[in-house]
């Protein structure tokens, strides 16, 4: 392989990954990931908790509710981090004494409903707190009801029961349902995320080092010294492999922010992985994996290869880095779009035009996979999104490099169309 | 074979052409490295140059912290660390104070005694005078004066007289062929026509108090804005 490409691509990525600022941001996002995955556990550690424990008073006017009350909330109330005892105490008093994490029930009966029951609090509780004890006095009420009305147990409890639904789809193409719907609603934004940052990440990159050597007129002396070719696939390649690095560290930082989180015990309430994966198997998405893996990644990589080439030819029209950073708000907003598209995707339903969308390049690395996943779009569909990404790279790389090598000497503040359209023109 | 060639060819250009984020070594060894020297070569080159320029301290200081004399020293060791066999000069003396002129030209005549050519272009006649020995003038694009330096000065009719004493301007300003009469720096310069018009100047002040009289030919900052004159931008 050409010694000058090899050079200038070490060089370009040395730049990147020697840099105080890649060790600064890397041990900031190491740092950001951890705490974020083990907030819980930080916030107890400093004396605070998601869930406080909460302490019930009962008292009880009725004198069978407390019982069956405190056998009710045994149900839910598995992390015991809800503690019940039973007082005699007058309430004003109870309710003089009454702390921060405390709550006083009060049941009475009631003519019409059997059972009524008075909640009162310092403060507000938070609302799955109070979900958990509603359901509890609700469930309460009932077995009073049950006691005072002679109603046999079991016929009532299976009144009480959820109705229970079989779920059937039968279009083949539409095989996820909607709990499925809903995974992809709050997983994948989270997922598509970091590479839609990293996208933004990279075509800044690569046009504002090719702008910075433009501008400081460097490039000069680097072109006459290697082609304009060379140049560009050093700086796409530089850029990339950078990204694909920076990739692996932002994985490697959530493996370890797991890590400690499973070594101490801790997994937090917010990231609930194994419901997710419960989900992802019922809904056939975890059989799904060993395609849409390899075939996500390479749409990722050689979507990376086209964002950058875009930044570099772009970046080849302009004389300072103000002139491209307007040239590539288009792409931003592509990108943009790209991924509100596969957060909305479900709502498409396998439209013909968001079946279109899937096979466009810029758009197809984020919305193909969703829509396979989603069952809209088959293997078939992803494989046509990959080769016309392909074809889409070999086209833009020989008219680009048209472009590129007389845009990287051309100092002019004209129009930068009028530059596009020159470049082709004097190549022909 | 076009590669080959311009590995040959060392530029320093008009406008600083640095990466200013990089250290004086950094740079040296960019460029070097493009135009095909190992690491070792360029480390032992730019010791020679550095120390040359009278710079040996800032090889480990950002282009950026230096300031635009040394910046340009920079620069031009970026040209020649290949040691060149053609090197393009474009207004390497711009900004530069005068030891640091003194530092770049006597380089530049080093180069051109061990065999380098240079196309040096510049607007600061007196610079070229120094060490060109052929000379092309362009206006907009076109050559309107072209050959050998001393040639041209030698051909160009019009000469100065340069004289030290007491002498009368006005019987001076007189004589035919004499074009006009200045006072510049404690003498005075008399444009002449020809050659021939000298001795009648001679006949002139002969019997005068005079120091010095001195028939030059015009320099060529003259020949240039007589060459130039109405068509200059």
């Amino acid at each position: 392989m050409n010694k000058k490409f090899l050079y200038l691509t070490k060089l370009s990525l040395n730049k990147k990954i020697k840099s105080k600022w890649f060790y600064v941001t890397n041990l900031i996002l190491a740092i950001v990931i951890i705490v974020l995955i083990n907030i819980s556990s930080i916030i107890e550690f400093f004396g605070g908790d998601f869930d406080k424990n909460t302490n019930i008073i009962v008292v009880d006017n009725t004198s069978q509710s407390f019982e069956i009350f405190f056998n009710n909330m045994s149900t839910y109330n598995e992390d015991e981090k809800i503690s019940i005892t039973k007082s005699t105490e007058d309430i004003k008093t109870l309710e003089e004494n009454i702390e921060d994490n405390d709550l006083l029930i009060v049941f009475n009966y009631d003519d019409v409903e059997y059972l009524k029951a008075e909640v009162i609090s310092e403060n507000a509780i938070d609302s799955l707190t109070y979900q958990i004890i509603f359901q509890a006095l609700n469930s309460t009420k009932t077995t009073v009801g049950m006691i005072e009305t002679n109603i046999d147990a079991n016929i009532l409890a299976n009144l009480s029961k959820n109705i229970t639904v079989d779920r059937v789809i039968l279009s083949e193409k539409n095989s996820t349902d909607e709990n499925m719907n809903l995974v992809m609603s709050s997983v994948f934004p989270t997922l598509i995320l970091p590479f839609f940052m990293l996208i933004i990440f990279l075509v800044q990159m690569v046009g504002g080092e090719i702008c910075e050597e433009k501008t400081t007129r460097s490039m000069e002396i680097i072109i006459s010294n290697v082609s304009p070719k060379t140049h560009l696939l050093s700086k796409i390649l530089a850029s990339n492999v950078f990204v694909i690095i920076q990739s692996i560290l932002l994985i490697l930082y959530v493996l370890i922010a797991f890590g400690i989180s499973n070594n101490i015990g801790a997994a937090s309430e917010l990231l609930d992985l194994s419901s997710v994966w419960d989900v992802l198997k019922t809904s056939g998405v975890v059989d799904k994996l060993y395609i849409i893996i390899p075939i996500t990644l390479l749409m990722i990589i050689i979507s990376f290869v086209a964002y950058s080439l875009v930044a570099g030819i772009l970046a080849s029209m302009t004389v300072n880095i103000e002139d491209f950073n307007q040239l590539q708000t288009p792409i931003m907003l592509i990108s943009m779009a790209g991924y509100y598209l596969s957060i909305m995707a479900a709502m498409f339903d396998g439209s013909i035009f968001i079946r279109i969308i899937s096979y466009l390049p810029f758009l197809s690395v984020f919305i193909s996979p969703t829509l396979f996943i989603l069952g809209q779009i088959t293997i078939v569909d992803m494989l046509i999104s990959v080769i016309v990404l392909i074809v889409f790279v070999y086209v833009l790389l020989k008219l680009g490099l048209k472009v590129y090598k007389v845009g990287i000497l051309n100092y002019s503040s004209g129009n930068v169309w009028k530059k596009f359209a020159n470049a082709f023109k004097k190549n022909e | 074979m076009v590669k080959k060639l311009i590995i040959q060819i060392g530029f320093v250009t008009e406008e600083r052409s640095l990466l200013t984020k990089l250290t004086v070594k950094e740079q040296i060894e960019f460029y070097g490295t493009l135009k095909g020297l190992n690491k070792e070569q360029i480390d032992k080159l730019l010791d020679e140059w550095l120390e040359k320029f009278e710079i040996t301290g800032y090889k480990n200081r950002k282009i950026k912290e230096l300031s635009k004399g040394n910046q340009q020293k920079v620069q031009f060791i970026s040209a020649v660390i290949h040691n060149p066999k053609l090197l393009i000069l474009d207004e390497p003396f711009t900004g530069l104070d005068p030891i640091n002129v003194k530092l770049l030209k006597d380089a530049v005549i080093e180069l051109k005694n061990k065999g380098c050519s240079i196309i040096f272009s510049s607007h600061q006649m007196e610079y070229i005078e120094d060490f060109c020995e052929k000379l092309i003038i362009l206006v907009k694009g076109k050559p309107i004066l072209n050959g050998n330096l001393q040639e041209i000065k030698e051909s160009y009719a019009k000469k100065n007289i340069l004289i030290k004493g007491d002498i009368n301007i006005e019987e001076i300003k007189n004589i035919e062929g004499v074009l006009s009469v200045s006072k510049e720096k404690g003498e005075y310069v008399v444009k002449i026509a020809d050659i021939s018009v000298a001795k009648k100047v001679f006949a002139k002040i002969k019997d005068k108090d005079i120091t010095k009289y001195d028939v030059v030919e015009p320099s060529l900052n003259e020949i240039f804005i007589e060459s130039v004159g109405g068509i200059h931008e």
